[in-house]
């Protein structure tokens, strides 16, 4: 979300209780590459809200990605809730005529911004500096509309348009039902199609900017032609008398299509032969995890209470082990320390004048927290962590090196959090520089015992290869300029991807990465797994090698968690 | 006959309160049986009112100490002082309480340190002593006296909660902002001004307790209301009051503060 939306679901919740689904909506120029009949430039975009999806759970309100301003973006989100908070359920478009059409949008937005400023005045100062048309700004059918819409909205303005006045008188005299505002509509639209009004409807965009298309006050219509059918200049050119009902199709938002084709991020990547970064070399996508079956989801959920004294060792460990920091405050008397502690230095005082033992605790006594940690943890889902877990007991012997690394990351992140520290976790895998997939399991705001992580936790599945260098640039991209900030990778060895066939090109790029978030201030451990053959402690080694032999420990059984996980979480 | 020690507690006129419920009867038997009683409630809801109320009713001083993470036991019961004769042995509020009979009202009380809420157990169980170990005295608490604590439970502060063998010797209120029409009637009460206005007010407060888990940790109280609402009796007009009283005060985070703003705005009209 661009900075100048970031307060608007607390706007929107505040103000109408509801949390609508933000999305950008791509730029024009991508829907005409996309062959859609909308072939409007970016400043007759406008914001597209879906209310009532069977696709769609929650209402989505689309807004076009260019948009910056924090006033129009406002405008927008407060109008779509208008029509969330007062609207009716979308109505088949009947015979009405796109002209029709048009003029009960504006009729709709008219009367769900009153409803709105009945409840909420002061939106309408919000919405009134866009409109702006005015007897001066001439006669035509969409002008007409914008007067007509400020002559609704303004108290204070009075258009000298007779068709207007009538409109206005029109609007004011039915009652606010969605079927006498059908009748006015039909009655204003005859008149308009007897002033002889040429409209366009294939080029009608709603004004004023901040409004949406009003796509969903209709029930999609059969009969209008797909949205991939390019329709000529000379089909939609109508007369408001015009017959026929081709009327103008919902522009479709593009955000899914644009999602799946466009990277969250674009990252460098170090080539050690010419010994520079490759700018904009790998391309992440973050996504949610898949959910899991409800029996692996069972399964991890028995794991936690499997390991449930592991689980309190680890907690304890955390807060025993983990370096404090010594806080501000202080409280409390001791034996030593920097400072008096005054009381105790007068009740010291008033002992000796009583010729009783002094109490010696005469000093401040600082009060030690400990400094909470900000840990990511990144899961290798690459497809190596198929293989069978080279420590597995007999009993579960088809259990695979991934289900062990999914619940050390579930320990871990369990524990972190009962001992006061925030954690995330998330999976990596990558194919090719193209695609470097990271996705997210457990936000730093989820419980990791919550169903949704579990869930999400069993959905991972191993796949591709391991380029851990883009995804720990990621990591740190979310993590940078915050107190404590920590990754922690879980692996099976050393980076791997199909594109690349050079052995120490990806373990020089890690080493690189490492390098940056230290920079950073980010703090980067390892917790790998290797195989028990002579190679795998190669790779072991070469991957202590780019991250450093004390920030990369192996791990040979759940029990090494605890004291292994202390280690990197104590540099 | 010595001076009234409690002088300086006792209420003079009738503190305004409206009952929500029948909380009133409810702390009239607690007291009758001088049960030790736990408000609980958001910040800014009327429990200190309520309790100064009901010390106004039943005639009793009230002794009132604000707790705070430094706050330690000898702050409530009591301290020797150094003076030109030697020492001498100062009561803290609570054994000042104890040993004249007041109500002594204990705000916040979970922000005190542990050992603090400990001296209280001697007290709020059958036996009802106060043992002054530092002056050598065990203090048989006054037939009046009734100790009443306060806190909220919103605050999800780490390590911040009341030990279950302090809670279990507490009878329960529990407190909440009154009802939309009932707190427009209490704002323009206590905020003097006109009963749309007062109204106009709740429903702002009713939109930023909205967000009370969605980024705040609670939502305008009860009294930033009436600030709000006196403000605007000095001649700010509503929507600068409630910047003023209500969104400022209530978020340093921008983005929160930025739609808290906007919704004050929304609320209005300019």
């Amino acid at each position: 979300m661009q900075p100048a939306a970031r307060h608007l679901p607390a706007y929107v919740r505040a103000l109408w209780n509801v949390a609508p689904h933000f999305a950008r909506l791509a730029p024009a120029g991508a829907q005409v590459a996309t062959g859609s009949t909308v072939v409007d430039e970016a400043s007759r975009q406008r914001p597209v809200l879906i209310t009532h999806s069977a696709v769609v759970p929650t209402p989505t309100l689309y807004l076009p990605v260019h948009w910056q301003q924090p006033l129009l973006l406002r405008a927008s989100v407060a109008h779509a809730c208008a029509h969330l908070a007062h609207g009716d359920v979308p109505q088949p478009r009947g015979k009405l005529k796109p002209i029709q059409l048009a003029l009960l949008g504006v009729l709709e937005d008219a009367r769900i911004e009153a409803q709105a400023i009945a409840e909420l005045p002061g939106l309408r100062a919000l919405w009134l500096p866009w409109h702006l048309a005015d007897a001066s700004s001439g006669n035509s059918f969409e002008v007409l509309l914008q007067r007509l819409q400020r002559s609704l909205l303004d108290p204070h303005y009075t258009d000298p348009h007779p068709w207007v006045c009538k409109a206005c008188a029109l609007y004011h005299a039915a009652p606010a039902t969605p079927e006498a505002m059908r009748q006015a509509a039909s009655l204003l639209g005859n008149d308009l199609g007897q002033m002889r009004m040429p409209f366009n409807a294939q080029l009608y965009g709603v004004e004023p900017a901040y409004r949406d298309d009003n796509s969903h006050l209709w029930l999609p219509d059969p009969q209008a032609p797909p949205a991939t059918q390019p329709l000529s200049a000379a089909d939609t050119l109508q007369v408001g008398q015009a017959q026929g009902d081709s009327s103008k199709p919902a522009p479709q938002p593009i955000e899914q299509q644009a999602e799946a084709a466009r990277p969250t991020a674009v990252y460098g990547e170090w080539d050690r032969l010419i010994c520079r970064m490759r700018p904009k070399w790998c391309q992440v996508f973050e996504e949610d995890a898949p959910q899991g079956t409800a029996q692996a989801q069972q399964a991890l959920g028995l794991a936690l209470a499997r390991h449930a004294a592991l689980l309190a060792r680890l907690k304890r460990v955390l807060q025993l082990g983990l370096p404090l920091k010594r806080a501000q405050v202080v409280a409390g008397r001791a034996t030593e320390g920097d400072r008096f502690h005054l009381n105790a230095l007068v009740h010291a005082a008033i002992d000796q004048r009583m010729r009783r033992q002094p109490d010696p605790h005469i000093y401040l006594h600082p009060l030690r927290a400990p400094q909470p940690l900000r840990v990511l943890i990144l899961l290798d889902a690459s497809v190596s962590t198929l293989r069978t877990a080279a420590f597995a007991k007999a009993s579960d012997s088809n259990r695979t090196l991934l289900d062990v690394l999914r619940e050390s990351s579930l320990l871990a992140a369990s524990a972190l959090e009962q001992a006061g520290h925030a954690c995330a976790v998330q999976a990596f895998a990558s194919n090719t520089r193209h695609q470097v997939r990271v996705q997210r399991i457990k936000g730093f705001a989820d419980r990791a015992d919550s169903a949704s992580t579990l869930a999400r936790l069993a959905g991972v599945q191993g796949e591709w290869s391991t380029r851990l260098g883009a995804a720990l640039r990621h990591a740190c991209s979310q993590l940078r300029g915050q107190p404590g900030a920590h990754v922690l990778l879980l692996t099976d060895g050393q980076p791997h991807d199909v594109d690349v066939h050079d052995a120490r090109y990806l373990s020089a790029d890690l080493q690189h990465a490492a390098q940056e978030a230290r920079r950073f201030g980010i703090a980067v451990s390892c917790l790998n797994r290797p195989g028990n053959d002579a190679a795998s402690m190669d790779e072991h080694r070469a991957m202590q090698g780019a991250l450093g032999v004390h920030s990369c420990f192996a791990m040979c059984g759940p029990a090494d968690l605890p004291h292994q996980l202390l280690s990197c979480l104590a540099r | 006959m010595p001076a009234d020690p409690l002088h300086a507690w006792r209420l003079l006129a009738e503190p305004y309160y409206a009952a929500q419920g029948d909380e009133l009867a409810a702390f009239e038997a607690a007291h009758a049986l001088r049960l030790p009683v736990l408000l609980k409630g958001p910040t800014g809801c009327g429990k200190t009112r309520f309790v100064e109320h009901m010390a106004w009713r039943l005639g009793k001083p009230l002794v009132t100490v604000a707790c705070h993470d430094d706050l330690s036991a000898s702050d409530l019961v009591g301290r020797w002082l150094l003076d030109a004769q030697g020492t001498r042995w100062q009561d803290g509020p609570l054994t000042q309480a104890a040993r004249h009979g007041a109500l002594c009202y204990l705000d916040e009380v979970v922000e005190a340190r542990a050992d603090t809420t400990v001296v209280l157990h001697p007290l709020t169980d059958a036996r009802r002593i106060l043992p002054l170990s530092a002056c050598n005295e065990l203090l048989q608490a006054h037939a009046d006296f009734q100790l009443v604590v306060s806190y909220n439970p919103g605050y999800q502060a780490l390590h911040k909660t009341l030990k279950p063998s302090t809670r279990q010797r507490f009878v329960g209120l529990e407190f909440n902002y009154p009802a939309a029409e009932q707190e427009a009637a209490v704002v323009a009460h206590e905020g003097q001004v006109d009963i749309a206005l007062a109204r106009q007010l709740v429903a702002v407060a009713e939109r930023t307790r909205r967000l009370k888990e969605h980024g705040l940790t609670e939502g305008a109280s009860t009294r930033m209301l009436i600030h709000a609402a006196a403000l605007s009796r000095q001649g700010l007009s509503a929507r600068v009051a409630c910047q003023q009283a209500i969104t400022c005060p209530l978020c340093d985070d921008p983005d929160l503060a930025t739609a808290l703003a906007a919704a004050v705005d929304a609320s209005f009209a300019h």
